[in-house]
């Protein structure tokens, strides 16, 4: 018994072996001076920066800005993908009438828009949700749509045999078959949302992370500006764990998504 | 007897002969001669592919049919007509005298993988079949026991064997209380010790719970281990029809058995 789990311990603490010693060779480089404080500034000024941000007040609400953007872009922009790929997985008329159009659109880069989106809604919270939705919708709408479409017949024959009704062929068969297909779309739409929220955010904005770090850069703060570039790494990060949890227990039936 | 059929079957077997067979088994069934489920000369064509032509059958409420032949000769494709999952191109099928149009009510099929739903426990998959709404958890945990497996009602489907799984899918088709039990080739990827443990739970169930069952099969020998009567199928058409008059639980080892076995592979291989 004791054995598992110091052994599971251990293995929990191999994927942060390398970001640490990353850190303390960083670390290390500022103090015998290789890198100067004005360029790479020590990863200790750093979370000094991070501190006092935190402690003026700043941090929080310069993160719940960004926060509240993200989960709002996500949330309408993975509705419309979500209904959409439903539709045009479920129904051959829908798909043929709008497929097409959709995955012409997906190949226009939505970074490209951002010269677009400034003279169509100026520089407030709706251009950058704008951006935030059409980054995520195609992820979720095409994974979806793909899910519904590889919904195994036999088990699709099963429910009509033993009597399901539409409805119950779509919410206890199609869907929960679609689920993991739908979550993959969840994972990359998560990582668009960051990547559209930091370049809308440092193009034109005046809050949020974006904001904050363009702010220090006109400041020559450059510890805050690392600060903000590795807290969109803790973010990523903090929303990939989040989602892997979720499949975890969501697919827990599913022998490839238990606990390894 | 359709007449059709008359030509082929051999003189042993007429209405009389196949009542008594029928009588012999202790469950309750309707007076009179009007047969449980009638198929009046069906034909399904895919295209320009004729898979049964002409087909008629008469099973009464209660009696285990099942039907061999080689693969491709439209068996399933007769079982999935009675479930209803396909139209006939001709003819029609009708139970208690009811015609069928779409989808069958009181057939549940049993195909030949188990087709349980993953995300959903065992207990869930049985319950999904059972008509009362009120009791099926009840009705479920009833069906599990009867094939031995209410232990592993919390399950994933994913963590049983082959053999679990179809047990299962067995006890599906029991909670749903249909009167009519359809069986694709229910034990055609189990190895033959779990072949031969389910069909002596099928045999047991059957006469415990008196519904009628269709066994589509390669198996001659589960054929005749199991049904009433056994029918050839060759190119979408009945060609012979055996009754099996031994006595039950069929002793594989006999005489009988064995001529009656050799007998229909004989038919079965010839062409």
């Amino acid at each position: 018994m004791s054995d598992s789990t110091k052994w599971s311990w251990s293995s929990g603490l191999v994927p942060w072996l390398l970001p640490i010693a990353l850190i303390a060779g960083w670390q290390g480089a500022s103090l015998v001076g290789w890198l100067p404080g004005n360029v790479v500034p020590s990863p200790f000024s750093v979370l000094l920066a991070g501190l006092h941000l935190a402690q003026t007040g700043e941090l929080a609400v310069h993160l719940w800005e960004s926060f509240q953007r993200a989960m709002i872009g996500l949330c309408i922009g993975g509705s419309i993908g979500f209904v959409l790929g439903l539709m045009n997985g479920l129904f051959t008329m829908s798909n043929r009438v709008l497929d097409s159009s959709l995955q012409m659109i997906r190949n226009i880069p939505h970074l490209a828009l951002i010269p677009l989106v400034i003279r169509w809604f100026g520089i407030g919270e709706h251009g950058k949700l704008f951006l935030i939705i059409l980054g995520v919708f195609f992820p979720i709408y095409l994974n979806t749509m793909h899910g519904i479409r590889s919904t195994d017949p036999r088990l699709l024959e099963m429910g009509k045999v033993y009597g399901l009704s539409p409805w119950g062929l779509l919410t206890r068969v199609i869907l929960p078959g679609a689920l993991p297909s739908i979550l993959v779309g969840l994972r990359y739409a998560l990582g668009i949302m960051w990547l559209t929220l930091i370049v809308a955010e440092t193009i034109a904005s005046d809050s949020g992370i974006g904001f904050m770090v363009m702010n220090a850069r006109d400041f020559l703060q450059f510890d805050v500006v690392m600060f903000g570039i590795l807290l969109y790494a803790l973010l990523g990060k903090a929303a990939d764990t989040a989602t892997r949890g979720l499949e975890q227990w969501l697919l827990r039936w599913n022998p490839n998504y238990r606990q390894a | 007897m359709a007449s059709t059929l008359e030509s082929e079957l051999p003189a042993s077997l007429n209405r009389e002969t196949l009542m008594q067979t029928l009588e012999t088994r202790e469950t309750s069934r309707p007076s009179g001669f009007a047969p449980f489920l009638r198929v009046q000369s069906i034909s399904k064509r895919f295209g320009e592919r004729e898979v049964l032509r002409h087909l008629d059958l008469s099973v009464q409420e209660g009696e285990m049919v099942a039907i061999v032949g080689k693969s491709g000769c439209g068996k399933s494709t007769l079982l999935r007509l009675l479930a209803g999952l396909e139209r006939p191109t001709e003819g029609t099928i009708s139970v208690d005298c009811d015609l069928v149009n779409g989808r069958n009510r009181s057939a549940r099929l049993m195909f030949q993988e188990s087709a349980l739903l993953p995300w959903n426990t065992v207990l869930e998959n049985v319950a999904l079949a059972a008509p009362d709404r009120a009791r099926r958890r009840e009705s479920a945990l009833e069906a599990l026991r009867q094939v031995g497996l209410a232990h592993r009602a919390n399950d994933w489907p994913a963590i049983l064997s082959g053999g679990q799984r179809q047990r299962i899918a067995l006890a599906r088709a029991l909670a749903s209380e249909a009167r009519l039990i359809l069986f694709d080739e229910p034990l055609g990827a189990l190895d033959a010790l779990t072949r031969l443990e389910m069909q002596n739970l099928i045999e047991k169930l059957w006469q415990q719970r008196g519904f009628t069952a269709i066994l589509v099969t390669h198996d001659v020998e589960e054929a005749i281990a199991l049904a009433d009567r056994v029918l050839l199928m060759r190119q979408g058409e009945f060609r012979h029809e055996s009754l099996v008059s031994l006595s039950r639980p069929r002793e594989r080892a006999g005489a009988e058995f064995a001529a009656l076995k050799a007998e229909i592979l004989s038919r079965v291989l010839a062409e």
